[in-house]
């Protein structure tokens, strides 16, 4: 057995039990203020003047008027500017930074700022919403052909919420000049990311910027690309200032101001040939975009092409579009549009399992997508498609058969039930963005005693990427681990490699790293210091992807899941919560069984989270449930123990036979949930997250038909 | 004058008798291995120790716990019980981004000196106020019931 | 700030005398969360005599300063009341915090409230006299007047929680549920604690207590009054407008942790649960 097969301790582990690894908000530096926001208390006005209290000697405020070169983000017409300039757009939106040596002082100050406002008419539904910030359509060859043969026909639309990330920290970052140059330091996934957008901002060579992830406390997305700003606003403040200042988040900004995962209705119609098998799909999808683009375009990319889930489909029609309204922006989360389809194209597959008098499993089986077969976007599947395999292992592992059956008719108050979700993710940014923008490269680097650095801008934020890289050069190189150093990035160090996003660490920088380390091998010369470079070469297998027409392959291959839940519901009251279930994985071959086992359960427990009890309402503009103690995430007591396991399936384009996984494992618990709880409750739901409020009804009604 | 003992060691601090003992641990100490995630004793990264129970040090006022004994991840890090839950947890893999994690082992300690030998239910039970977003629970779960296996005598 | 530490019952209430409404410290979890401190702060955590947990042939007392921690580890504590001490927020919170506090915090969610109601417990309360404590005993539906607004007054302080011992005695039937959002550390969306007593053929006690769905537990005196002394027969035959007397009070509203028509309807379930368990 090669040794990275065999579980490893954490590069991290010890420094993180005994608290001595840093996160931002444990830095001190000497002379440091601290930044807090002045935020918007309104979700559309025009901000008419900003009174500030008196700045006692030592603190001062920082806002648009500060910003002698372009206040805002990515381009002009977006219209999100890193202080709000005239206008707010949504409730918590930043307007200044006020900062000060001491914490408390700072925020009495910003409690004492008023802001005066006149009321704009505000979007407060994205039904309400006229304006798409972005929109998509799509057709796979003619699914009104397909709708004039159809036999049976069935539309349904499928709701769901929006979802917080609940990383444990909160945003931070902190912003220091020294000279002409300006030092981020903070949390947040994308260092090369920071660089860019501050140089553009500021004006600034990119090598005067320098970007230093400290330790990460979780992410999901969340620290995609909300820290870009976090980072404009506070090398805003220091350079005002001229010292550094350390911005972080409460609990209640960070609910109010960071990115959600975008509400959506998806409207599905199937049309049905007559032996029950889908000919054609017309697919509408909407989502809250909030008030600015952020990452919705990409987003809504990656869920239209994966709104049909793990089937075949040969002909669609589908629509989508991101709309315009004063609430949050919405933006990245584990998974990036795929939760929603996920969740809406497993449910709807049920419904309609259960309308042509079918099994939901054995309807979804005989449509499943096969190696050769086109996908969604008329690219291929390249690679050998396993779900069938794996479809058999989880209902083997979950005694899936009988307890469906043991399920069917229940009375009492406590009832049981059981689903499957099943879920592909495809592995990679999507498009030709690794190729025309991102162009990674790798750097590694040994030195004359023989230790080899990783010099990738990969962040750590729990994921194990730290661990898993340095599995792959180790086994590569066959070094003991101990001898490979990969640290929290640098950009003054390090190359860029890419975001660390789209669960592509490990198939694109870790399959450079995996080729610079070959080399290294090679040309390895003992006690002299050696560096190797590699850059990103597309795979020429790829149909290549026309995003005007949707077209071609999006990703090189796809990873794979079959995720079991099973529940108990009280239907006096509506509750329910999961007593069993697991998943079986199709992840190529995973670099560390038990660093992919935690990204399993995590990820698994997200998905529940997101079908079940995590709820996030915004009424007139303001969110309802902003406190962990509103917005709730399941505890140890709301999940059981769960089977997890992988089928190998190696990818030869992947480090070691590796594909993507981080985000797959949250995409099918939720459809799994969802199913399960139908079952208990008897009757069937198009409104998510099912809670308590959303079910009881339900039952009733149920009772009564 | 608030008077306190703290990882062992006595300190006084000429403050406000209400500030949160999490302030006093993390701004006048400097134990950063104490974490803020939520402020308002939802997510028990805050957790210590106060005369052997598990509390969330960002509900405590300071001046309401003079006289009792203070135990922080820092000081914890330092005995035997520690080390055990360390490399349990390390076995089970049971850290990730690792924010929640000292507070976790916070309790999985407070358990173990009320109950070394707990059920599942228990467990799951006593780390119940910490929450975790990366790991979804059940790699601490067992990395709990491994040091209670392996530390026997210890707790 | 100006804190306070009495360690006899009579120095707290000599505080309150001195500085009327004093905010009276225990656990703190409820405190250092609304941050309502006045200027005086009185800590009770070293009043021995507020530190005891007793149990007599008069019922159980609760000192006011017994973090629910030791309420769950004492023998002297029914089962009953335990199951609802270990649904309260988590671990940690239940470490310092009070029933005591819980009261006197007044939410509408209050998860020692219906409880309470239900077991006919008793407030104590302390103030300074001429000669020494004054202390007085109020039921819990006299104490609790609104949403965060209670009886106590500003010179008093709550010493204990009086449950009378008929309230435990092993012919009462319980019935007990709090709904919240998930399994542990939630806010209940609704609660309910029902209970009943036998004395032969007869119902001698009736309690039906709803939590979160109105400004103060909603109960019915009139309901009891109407069951105690009737038969099982004879309830499920008024069952209905009995039913329709519980629910009188529960006016429900909708919030950002649930909705009133939810709380209606879970409510009329747990109660329609109970009265099948009496009449069965």
């Amino acid at each position: 057995m090669a040794r990275f097969h065999k579980d490893t301790v954490r590069v991290d582990h010890h420094e993180k039990t005994g608290g001595r690894a840093a996160y931002i908000a444990d830095y001190r530096v000497e002379g440091m203020l601290y930044g807090y926001m002045v935020r918007s208390q309104k979700a559309h006005a025009r901000i008419k003047a900003i009174h500030y209290p008196e700045m006692p000697e030592g603190y001062t405020f920082v806002d648009e008027r500060d910003m002698t070169t372009p206040n805002y983000l990515r381009n002009e017409e977006d219209g999100q500017f890193i202080f709000a300039s005239h206008e707010v757009n949504y409730i918590g939106e930043g307007i200044a930074v006020i900062c000060g040596p001491d914490k408390a002082k700072v925020k009495e100050l910003v409690e004492k700022t008023v802001v005066e406002y006149e009321d704009l008419p505000a979007v407060l539904s994205m039904e309400a919403s006229d304006e798409a910030l972005i929109a998509y359509h799509y057709n796979k060859f003619d699914a009104d052909e397909a709708f004039e043969k159809a036999a049976f026909t069935f539309k349904e639309t499928i709701y769901g919420g929006r979802q917080e990330h609940v990383y444990l920290e909160t945003c931070g970052i902190m912003g220091e000049w020294v000279n002409d140059k300006v030092t981020l330091t903070g949390s947040f996934q994308n260092p090369y990311y920071i660089v860019n957008e501050v140089a553009e901002v500021f004006k600034l060579d990119p090598k005067q910027v320098q970007a230093k992830a400290a330790y990460i406390g979780g992410a999901f997305g969340g620290k995609e690309d909300y820290p870009s700003l976090l980072a404009c606003q506070a090398a805003a403040a220091a350079r005002k200032a001229g010292r550094p200042v350390l911005m972080i988040l409460s609990r209640k900004e960070d609910v109010l101001d960071t990115p959600k995962r975008h509400p959506f209705a998806i409207t599905y119609e199937a049309a049905l040939d007559e032996a029950n098998t889908i000919t054609g799909l017309r697919v509408r999808l909407v989502y809250d975009g909030g008030a600015y683009g952020t990452t919705s375009p990409t987003i809504l990319q990656r869920s239209l092409i994966t709104c049909t889930g793990v089937y075949r489909i040969p002909a669609l029609d589908v629509d989508g579009r991101a709309m315009k309204t004063n609430h949050v922006p919405s933006g990245a989360f584990r998974g990036f549009g795929a939760p929603q389809t996920h969740l809406a194209i497993e449910t709807f597959m049920n419904h309609l399992a259960y309308r042509v008098g079918e099994e939901p499993l054995a309807f979804k089986r005989r449509h499943l997508a096969k190696q050769g077969d086109l996908t969604s976007t008329r690219g291929i599947f390249h690679y050998p498609v396993i779900v069938n395999d794996m479809i058999d292992k989880a209902m083997e592992l979950s005694d899936y058969q009988n307890k469906k059956k043991a399920y069917a008719n229940q009375t009492g108050r406590m009832r049981r039930g059981i689903g499957m979700g099943l879920s592909i993710h495809g592995c990679g940014f999507t498009g030709s963005a690794e190729r025309d923008f991102l162009k990674s490269e790798m750097k590694v680097t040994k030195y004359a005693d023989d230790t080899v650095e990783i010099l990738a801008c990969n962040t750590d934020m729990g994921q194990g990427v730290r661990t898993a890289f340095t599995k792959i050069a180790g086994e590569v190189l066959d070094l003991p681990y101990e001898q490979i150093i990969f640290k929290n990035p640098d950009t003054d160090r390090v190359v860029n490699s890419g975001p660390t996003v789209a669960s592509r660490s490990v198939i694109i920088p870790g399959k450079l790293l995996e080729l610079c380390c070959k080399e290294l091998k090679e040309i390895w010369k003992r006690g002299e210091e050696q560096t190797v470079v590699r850059k990103y070469e597309h795979p020429e297998f790829m149909i290549p992807w026309d995003l005007s027409q949707f077209y071609g392959d999006p990703y090189p291959t796809y990873s794979w899941g079959v995720n079991v839940i099973e529940v108990e519901l009280d239907i006096l009251t509506g509750e329910s919560h999961v007593i069993g279930g697991g998943g079986v994985y199709d992840v190529g071959v995973a670099i560390d069984e038990r660093i992919l086992r935690g990204q399993i359960e995590g990820g698994m427990l997200q998905g529940v989270g997101y079908a079940s009890m995590e709820n996030m309402e915004i009424k007139d503009g303001r969110i309802q449930q902003a406190s962990y103690t509103d917005y709730m995430i399941p505890t140890a007591m709301d999940t059981a123990m769960w089977f997890a396991m992988t089928m190998p399936n190696p990818y030869d384009r992947g480090p070691l036979g590796a594909k993507g996984a981080g985000e797959l494992t949250i995409l099918g618990s939720a459809p799994a949930f969802v199913e399960a709880l139908e079952q208990a409750a008897g009757t069937e739901f198009t409104r998510m997250p099912l809670t308590p409020e959303r079910v009881l009804p339900a039952i009733e009604e149920a009772k009564h038909d | 004058m608030i008077k306190l003992t703290i990882d062992g060691k006595e300190y006084s601090f000429d403050k406000d008798p209400t500030i949160r003992l999490l302030d006093i641990l993390r701004e006048d100490l400097n134990k950063t291995g104490v974490k803020e995630g939520c402020g308002e004793g939802e997510c028990g990264a805050c957790s210590v120790l106060i005369n052997g129970r598990l509390t969330n040090s960002c509900l405590v006022a300071a001046g309401s716990v003079m006289g009792e004994e203070i135990i922080t991840i820092e000081g914890l890090r330092e005995t035997e019980a520690f080390k055990v839950l360390d490399q349990a947890f390390a076995d089970a893999g049971a850290v990730q981004c690792g924010f929640c994690i000292p507070g976790m082992i916070m309790a999985g300690h407070a358990l173990l000196l009320q109950n070394p030998h707990p059920t599942e239910a228990e467990v799951r039970r006593g780390i119940s106020g910490n929450l975790c977003r990366c790991t979804g629970y059940n790699t601490i779960v067992r990395a709990i019931f491994l040091a209670a296996e392996r530390g026997d005598g210890v707790w | 700030m100006v804190a306070y530490y009495p360690e006899t019952i009579m120095e707290a209430v000599s505080l309150r005398k001195d500085h009327p409404g004093a905010t009276i410290y225990a656990g703190g979890t409820d405190l250092m969360v609304t941050k309502k401190i006045g200027e005086h702060v009185i800590f009770v955590t070293h009043v021995e005599e507020m530190r005891t947990l007793t149990r007599d042939e008069n019922g159980l007392t609760i000192g006011a300063a017994v973090p629910y921690v030791e309420i769950l580890a004492s023998h002297e504590v029914p089962e009953i009341i335990k199951d609802v001490i270990v649904d309260i927020a988590s671990p940690a919170i239940r470490s310092r915090g009070t029933v005591a506090g819980n009261i006197c915090n007044a939410s509408p969610a209050g998860d020692t409230l219906p409880m309470l109601h239900a077991l006919d417990a008793v407030v104590c309360l302390a103030s300074a006299g001429d000669d020494g404590v004054v202390c007085r005993q109020m039921p819990i539906g006299e104490f609790v007047l609104g949403v965060r607004r209670t009886a106590l007054q500003e010179n008093e302080v709550v010493t204990a929680i009086k449950i009378p011992a008929d309230a435990l005695t092993e012919n009462n039937l319980y019935a007990y549920k709090k709904v919240g959002a998930r399994r542990a550390e939630a806010i209940s969306k609704l609660s309910f604690f029902g209970r009943a007593a036998f004395g032969g053929e007869r119902i001698t006690t009736f309690r039906t207590a709803f939590g979160s769905v109105f400004i103060i537990t909603a109960v019915s005196p009139e309901a009891s009054r109407l069951v105690e002394g009737m038969t099982k027969a004879e309830l499920a035959q008024k069952r209905e407008e009995i039913s329709e007397m519980c629910l009188k009070n529960v006016k429900p509203i909708d919030d950002q942790r649930s909705n009133a028509a939810y709380r209606a309807l879970a409510a009329r379930n747990l109660l329609k649960d109970f009265l099948d368990k009496v009449t069965e």
